[in-house]
C-alpha cells in the first residue's frame, strides 16, 4: 500500500490537469496515466494534489460510492476553510456570491442533494422528454433551413455557431424560462464561465445573479408552466423550503450544463461522423441505431472528461491504493471510457456497440447520485441534431482537413472537450418544403 | 420473481424506463417504480422481462433496483 506523501513537494513531478499534455490529447494523455496505475498522484486545477482514478471498474465503482462526497464540508469533523473557495476567489467570484456556485446540486452531498435534485426531477422524466422532442424537431429543422444564409465567403457554415450552439440554449432557455431578450447575454455569461477567465468574470458572475434575482420577481407575478414558475410555485409548498438564492443557483446551473454540454456532444458528434464515413453511412442505412450511435458517441467524444473534484469523508482503500480521509479524488471518465479492460478495441468509433435495452456501458453521462440530471434530453437532442442534419445535408463536409480541425479548433480546456469552431460544406440546399 | 425500487434513493435517471419499458415507470415526481412487483417468470416473454428487468438492476446508476429470485405467492 502507498499513501498520498503530505509534502507537497511529492507532487512536483505528477501530472497536471492544466498541463499540455493532458489538455492537448487527453485519451492519450490520461490513456498513459491508466496504463502505468489505476491511481495516480497528480495536480488539479490551481495545484491541488490528488488523486487520479484511471481505470473504468473503479471509476464507476467510486461514482456511485457514498465514501467520496462533493463537498468537503461533508467530511465528519472537518472543520477547515472550504478549499473550493480559494479556487473561486482566483476567478474573483466575490465572497458573497460563491454561495451561488459552491450551493449548487453538483457541489453538495445528502441530504441537500437529494432534496435540490427532487425539486427539478420531475421536468427531466423520459416522459416529458418525449413530449419535448417535436418541439426541438422544429427548432433543428428551422435552424437547418437558415443555414445556407449563414454561409460565409469561402462558402463554408460554422455548425456550431448557427446550429449546436443555437439550439441546445434554445432548448434549455425554453424549458427554464430565460426570456427571448436575455439569451444572448446569458450566452456570453456562460461562455465566461466554461473559460474561467477571471477578468471577464469579475463582471459577468454578479450580472449573471443579478439579472435571475430579478427575472425571479418578474416572473413571480405572472407564473407560467417554465422550470422558473415551477420552483417559484414551490416555496408555497411548506415541504419545499428552496430559497430564491438557491432558484438562482438552479437557473445558472441548468442553462450551464444544459447548453454546453449539449451543444459539445452535438459539434463533437458531427465531427466524428463526418471524418468516420463508413460510421456515418452504418448510421444512415440502419437509422433505427441512433439511439445506441448516440451513446457511443458520448463515450467517444463526450463533453466532459473528469468528474468534478471529490473527497474522501473516511479512509477508503482503491486498487492497493490508500486514500485518506480529506484527500482529493478526481474520476477520470475519458481514461475509464477507452479502459482497453473494458471495451474491445476502445480506441475505434463503432456506432454499434452498445445494443438498445441494455444497460449504459459508459460514464459519459457520469453514475451515482450525481448521473446527469438532463442525460435523456441531452441525448433527444443529439438524435434529432443528427438525424437531420444528415438527412437535410446528405453531401455536408468537413470545409478543413480534420488534423487541422484539431489542432485550430480545439480548445484547451481541463476536464472538458470542445471545439470552438466546425467549419463545413454544405454541398447543396436544404431539401424544398412540400 | 420479486422487484424493488429503494425509492428513497432514486435519483430518477429514467434509465430503468427505457431499459425495460415493460417493467418500470416513473412516477409525476420522476421516481421510479416498478410495474409488477412481483412474478412468476415460465413463458418466453417472462424470460426476456427478466432479462430487461435485470439488465435495469445492472444499469441503475445508484443501484435502487433490488430482483430477487425468490417464489412470490400471490
Amino acid at each position: 500500500m502507498t499513501t498520498m506523501a503530505t509534502e507537497s513537494n511529492a507532487f512536483d513531478d505528477m501530472p497536471h490537469a492544466m498541463s499540455d499534455e493532458l489538455m492537448k490529447d487527453p485519451f492519450a494523455g490520461y490513456g498513459r496515466l491508466r496504463e502505468k496505475a489505476p491511481v495516480i498522484a497528480g495536480r488539479y486545477l490551481d495545484g491541488t494534489p490528488s488523486w487520479f482514478v484511471t481505470r473504468f471498474d473503479d471509476v464507476r465503482d467510486l461514482l456511485r460510492d457514498r465514501r467520496l462526497v462533493n463537498s468537503p464540508t461533508s467530511i465528519p469533523g472537518w472543520n477547515e476553510e472550504d478549499p473550493r473557495k480559494k479556487f473561486m476567489s482566483l476567478l474573483k467570484i466575490p465572497e458573497d456570491l460563491q454561495v451561488y456556485m459552491l450551493g449548487s446540486m453538483l457541489d453538495c452531498d445528502p441530504p441537500d442533494h437529494t432534496r435540490l435534485r427532487r425539486l427539478v426531477l420531475r421536468a427531466f422524466t423520459v416522459r416529458r422528454i418525449a413530449a419535448l422532442r417535436p418541439k426541438v424537431e422544429d427548432i433543428v429543422e428551422e435552424l437547418l433551413n437558415q443555414l445556407p444564409d449563414h454561409r460565409s465567403e469561402d462558402g463554408s457554415v460554422d455548425l456550431i455557431e448557427h446550429f449546436a450552439s443555437p439550439l441546445s440554449m434554445r432548448v434549455i432557455c425554453d424549458l427554464v424560462g430565460i426570456p427571448m431578450e436575455d439569451r444572448s447575454e446569458w450566452h456570453v455569461w456562460i461562455y465566461d464561465l466554461i473559460n474561467m477567465r477571471p477578468e471577464n468574470l469579475v463582471t459577468s458572475f454578479p450580472a449573471m445573479i443579478r439579472s435571475t434575482h430579478e427575472l425571479i420577481e418578474r416572473r413571480r407575478v405572472e407564473l407560467t408552466d417554465d422550470l422558473l414558475s415551477e420552483l417559484i410555485r414551490g416555496q408555497q409548498d411548506t415541504d419545499n423550503d428552496i430559497t430564491d438564492v438557491e432558484i438562482v443557483t438552479f437557473v445558472i446551473t441548468l442553462v450551464l450544463a444544459g447548453h454546453e454540454t449539449t451543444a459539445n456532444l452535438v459539434s463533437n458528434g458531427a465531427a466524428a461522423l463526418l471524418t468516420h464515413p463508413d460510421e456515418l453511412a452504418y448510421l444512415r442505412s440502419t437509422p433505427e441505431s441512433l439511439s445506441s450511435a448516440v451513446h457511443e458517441l458520448m463515450r467517444w467524444c463526450g463533453s466532459v472528461h473528469t468528474s468534478r473534484l471529490r473527497y474522501a469523508a473516511e479512509d477508503i482503500e482503491v486498487a492497493g491504493t490508500l486514500i485518506s480521509k480529506g484527500d482529493a479524488v478526481l474520476l477520470v471518465l475519458v481514461s475509464a471510457n477507452f479502459d482497453p479492460r473494458h471495451y474491445h478495441n476502445p480506441d475505434e468509433l463503432d456506432l454499434a456497440r452498445h445494443p438498445a435495452g441494455q444497460a449504459e456501458d459508459h460514464l459519459g453521462f457520469g453514475h451515482g447520485m450525481h448521473y446527469c440530471l438532463g442525460a435523456s434530453m441531452g441525448r433527444m437532442e443529439a438524435e434529432v441534431a443528427f438525424s437531420s442534419l444528415f438527412r437535410m445535408y446528405p453531401n455536408i463536409a468537413l470545409a478543413v482537413d480534420a488534423s487541422k480541425l484539431e489542432q485550430e479548433e480545439r480548445m484547451l480546456l481541463p476536464g472538458h472537450w470542445r471545439l470552438a469552431h466546425l467549419p463545413v460544406l454544405l454541398k447543396n440546399n436544404p431539401m424544398e418544403k412540400m | 420473481m420479486r422487484v424493488n425500487v429503494d425509492r428513497a434513493i432514486c435519483i430518477g435517471s429514467g434509465q430503468c424506463t427505457l431499459i425495460a419499458p415493460d417493467a418500470f415507470d416513473q412516477d409525476s415526481y420522476g421516481i421510479s417504480y416498478p410495474l409488477r412487483r412481483d412474478s412468476n417468470l415460465s413463458t418466453e416473454s417472462d424470460a426476456r422481462y427478466a432479462t430487461s428487468i435485470r439488465e435495469a438492476e445492472v444499469g441503475c446508476p445508484v443501484q435502487a433496483i433490488r430482483v430477487t429470485d425468490e417464489e412470490t405467492q400471490a
